[in-house]
């Protein structure tokens, strides 16, 4: 008779790792199964490890061309590629033996292999060290997350047509490469090898950056892209690709059709769910549907985190994990996600939440814009980042904020005051009337609030 | 000094008109004196003074609105008109300023009377556990206590909440931890939760600019909120019923031919048919209740309410214990109330705490109609006009008969069909037989 756990949890990236945790916390015996490596994709081969990369790339962006503006002069300005790379691994391992240890902290039995559902209370696994063995648990949570989606015509071959995981660990640096897709992905990895010297690509079949975006912010981020000598493509199609001696030959379409030779091309142009074997779920849009309590089709297994659709945002898998075990083991009614920050950490960084001005404009809503630009804020100026801006959209007539779109330095930092605020219905009021200390980036949120009633001072 | 507030008067009142002041700044008050004449949602009603001193401040205007729990005016205590302005703010006076703003209000029906039967500890032996815990908890006295404590709630909650005239302190909060967010509001205000728009009304396009927009009277709002949490809670069902009212009739007309000899007031058929309703409340008394989560509260006394319609609304006034009172008693008392309704002069006790309705549309030529159950309780009886008909008589024969509709409106979480049913034998048999009534 195996032995019977209150939770098995199937996949420990960001949703798994934080639903077994939290259901430790709640006095459960829980397994976590993860096939790989706790962490899973955002923390060792995503968000983590990329920020480690972005910021090298930032550094020596501001280093190279604007150390003489700060008064420091350089003769000989290097820097060591593998070393860039391994600096980004350290960080994902020492992370990753973090959650090993909070599993163990918690009393969490984590497992190496790969799960089986193979009854509604019962997940087969094939451990990592060949042996097999099979947990019972009273409520199944699935968390084993997507891969990315290829490309037609382009497949990946791990070596010139590759993806955001084995970008990030790139032995030699690519002299050229052809980037599709402009969401998140695809615009970091853009600013991470232009940075270094790489002549990059960047392909988007929308007309705009960050399509998910405020257009006023992707347009910013065009021009400052352009100004940093990515050569950026948008309302264009890859129609196939071909293997060259060098590398990769990639096919643009579009009125202004052309072939770009690159050493590598990097698909960043979404994901597909990542199912784990065994009984089979019912799929809505490809992804694991669910109810309002995570539930699935079958009664006893649940599921959050990427597999369930988009956002496809670690934060996101976070808090869904956390009202799907609450859910199961306390009286509290889940609630879904309904306003969430999204950052991308490009120089110049975005962040937003809630909508943009389209949408509110779409939904038939009252609404007013206020903005503040980064140039018209001291400490902006001081620091030398005074490119962007804060875009607010106000409803009306009570003033709710209905978005926030932010586009400069700090922005994925200065996004959370106002998660704050649209999670606990403040107004523009309260922002108003809340005092942001002088001199610092968060008085641009707070101008930017004024300017929607014309009332910012400093513009 | 004691600052006066815009009191509390019902548990409806979010806000009230202060219609006219009978003292002005300046003026000597007593304790007992009337300082001003309230309009609540409800009724126009007289604020007395419960300190005593000088009228030092007046902060509204006649007819302005002002919510409930803002100051409206300051009393000054003779004593400290006269000390020095050390000892006025003397540390120790701080308590007792505070209790002469708690007392000075209107002088409020004692809690029992003001809210409902329930209150008046006439609920039968078996329920009163559950009666005393309603009470503390959905008493108007909570109500009050709640306003005056921390309500939790969003700003933008607030705002819109203001807007639309709701108390927040009877709206349940769904935010993180138990805070009141815009869906609550909206939700409370029986509208669907959408972002903030402007508020959705449905007005054809075409014929936009040619509707007028009517503001809404406090008396408007509280119906239309009490209606929606009404027809979207109570789980109503009718039943229908067509009764002969020949005799009646007839009992009326010799009565009042008697009644005019003596010079007394008349009886109207809505007498007879409320007196009817108390004797059958008696004979069912399962009718007489209210539904509530830990069990089914059935009243003792009946304290009868019947609709008055009002130029911008309607109101219910109560017949209090209308199960010991007489025809002659319970048509003196019904035409006396609703004289005042009509003049708004009802006190919140002769309109709230009612635990049975009868709504009449008789005088307005309506044969049959079906109306919402006025919540808490368990039904309401509506009623058409008499109307010549023919009918078949005893020996089979085509007579013309009088004809009169009935139609009860029940709570199904009270009531079963046989039991409504039940409860409108009896009331035909007192109609019908109406000298029943007199005995």
């Amino acid at each position: 008779m195996p032995d019977l756990y209150d939770l098995l949890v199937v996949g420990g990236g960001p949703a798994g790792y934080v639903g077994a945790i939290r259901g430790a916390q709640l006095g459960k015996k829980v397994a976590c199964i993860e096939m790989e490596r706790a962490g899973g994709i955002c923390l060792n081969w995503g968000c983590i490890p990329s920020k480690s990369l972005l910021r090298n790339a930032e550094l020596y962006q501001l280093i190279q061309h604007r150390a003489a503006d700060f008064g420091f002069k350089f003769s000989d300005l290097s820097y060591d590629w593998s070393k860039i790379i391994s600096r980004s691994r350290k960080v994902a391992d020492q992370l990753a033996s973090g959650i090993e240890f909070l599993f163990k902290k918690n009393k969490v039995e984590y497992v190496l292999g790969e799960g089986t559902i193979t009854a509604p209370d019962t997940v087969s696994v094939k451990l990592n060290d060949g042996k097999a063995k099979t947990f019972q648990g009273r409520k199944v949570l699935v968390a084993t997350g997507v891969r990315p989606r290829p490309l037609p015509g382009l497949a990946f071959n791990g070596n010139t047509v590759i993806t955001s995981r084995e970008a990030m660990v790139v032995k030699k640096q690519p002299a050229s490469i052809v980037i599709i897709g402009a969401g998140a992905i695809g615009v970091e990895f853009a600013y991470f090898f232009n940075a270094f010297g790489t002549k990059v690509t960047l392909v988007e079949m929308m007309p705009h950056l960050l399509p998910v975006e405020d257009q006023e912010v992707s347009e910013v981020l065009l021009r400052a892209f352009t100004r940093q000598g990515i050569r950026v493509r948008t309302n264009t199609k890859v129609e196939g690709g071909e293997a060259t001696p060098q590398g990769i030959k990639v096919h643009l379409g579009g009125p202004k059709s052309e072939v770009v030779e690159a050493d590598l091309a990097l698909v960043a142009i979404g994901v597909s769910a990542l199912l784990p074997p065994g009984l089979s779920l019912e799929l809505e849009g490809g992804f694991v549907k669910v109810n309002d309590n995570y539930e699935t089709s079958i009664q006893g297994i649940y599921a959050a985190g990427d597999i369930i659709g988009p956002p496809w945002l670690a934060h996101v898998a976070f808090y869904e994990a956390i009202q799907a075990v609450e859910g199961m083991f306390t009286d509290h009614q889940p609630k879904r996600v309904t306003v969430f920050p999204g950052c991308t950490y490009c120089q110049p960084q975005v962040a937003s939440i809630g909508m943009t001005e389209k949408a509110a404009k779409e939904a038939g809503l009252k609404f007013k814009v206020g903005r503040f630009p980064f140039k018209a804020s001291g400490k902006a100026l001081a620091v030398g980042e005074s490119e962007g801006f804060v875009k607010m959209i106000i409803s009306e007539p009570y003033g709710e904020i209905l978005g926030a779109h932010i586009i400069g330095a700090e922005a994925t930092e200065l996004i959370a005051e106002l998660g704050l605020a649209m999670t606990l219905e403040a107004t523009y009021e309260e922002i108003e009337s809340t005092i942001h200390a002088h001199p610092t980036l968060s008085e641009a949120v707070h101008e930017a609030t004024a300017a929607a009633f014309g009332q910012a001072i400093h513009i | 000094m004691a600052q006066i507030i815009m009191p509390k008067l019902s548990d409806t009142m979010t806000e009230g008109v202060v219609v006219r002041w009978l003292k002005k700044a300046g003026d000597v008050v007593n304790m007992g004196d009337v300082l001003a004449e309230i309009e609540t949602d409800k009724a126009t009603m007289e604020m007395e003074a419960f300190d005593e001193g000088v009228l030092k401040e007046v902060y509204v205007q006649e007819g302005q609105k002002i919510a409930v729990g803002e100051p409206i005016a300051l009393i000054r205590g003779e004593e400290e008109e006269s000390a020095s302005p050390e000892t006025v703010e003397k540390i120790h006076d701080v308590p007792k300023r505070r209790i002469a703003q708690e007392k000075a209000r209107i002088p409020q029906p004692k809690l029992a009377e003001v809210q409902h039967a329930r209150d008046t500890a006439d609920v039968e032996e078996g329920y009163s556990r559950v009666h005393q815990k309603r009470a503390g908890t959905a008493g108007p006295g909570a109500a009050g206590d709640t306003a005056g404590g921390r309500v939790k709630a969003s700003p933008l909650a607030r705002k819109v909440a203001s807007k639309m005239n709701l108390d927040l302190s009877r709206i349940e909060g769904s935010g993180p931890g138990g805070r009141i967010i815009q869906e609550d509001v909206l939700a409370a205000a029986g509208q669907k939760a959408v972002v903030s728009t402007p508020s959705v009304v449905a007005l054809p396009v075409g014929s936009a600019a040619e509707a007028e927009l009517i503001p809404l009277t406090p008396m408007r709002r509280v119906i239309a909120q009490r209606m929606v949490e009404s027809k979207s809670q109570i789980p109503h069902f009718y039943l229908q019923v067509e009764l002969d009212a020949g005799p009646m009739l007839q009992l009326r007309s010799q009565a009042n031919k008697s009644l005019t000899i003596s010079g007394e007031g008349k009886l109207s058929i809505n007498d007879f048919v409320l007196k009817a309703c108390v004797e059958a409340l008696g004979r069912v008394p399962q009718v007489n209740s209210s539904f509530s989560e830990n069990g089914i509260l059935r009243y003792k006394r009946v304290h009868l309410g019947f609709a008055v319609s009002l130029e911008e609304g309607l109101i219910t006034p109560i017949i209090r214990n209308a199960e010991n009172k007489s025809l002659r008693q319970i048509s003196a008392e019904a035409k006396e109330l609703s004289e005042r309704a009509r003049g708004k002069k009802l006190k919140p006790n002769e309109y709230q705490g009612g635990t049975f309705t009868v709504s009449n549309l008789g005088g307005f030529d309506i044969d049959n109609f079906q109306a919402i159950i006025n919540p808490p309780q368990a039904a309401i009886l509506a009623v058409g006009s008499v109307i010549k008909k023919p009918v078949v008589g005893n020996q089979d024969q085509i007579v013309v008969g009088h004809r009169l509709g009935f139609t009860l409106c029940c709570d199904h979480r009270v009531l079963d069909g046989a039991t409504g049913a039940r409860f409108l034998q009896e009331l035909r048999k007192l109609i019908e037989n109406p000298t029943l009534m007199l005995i």
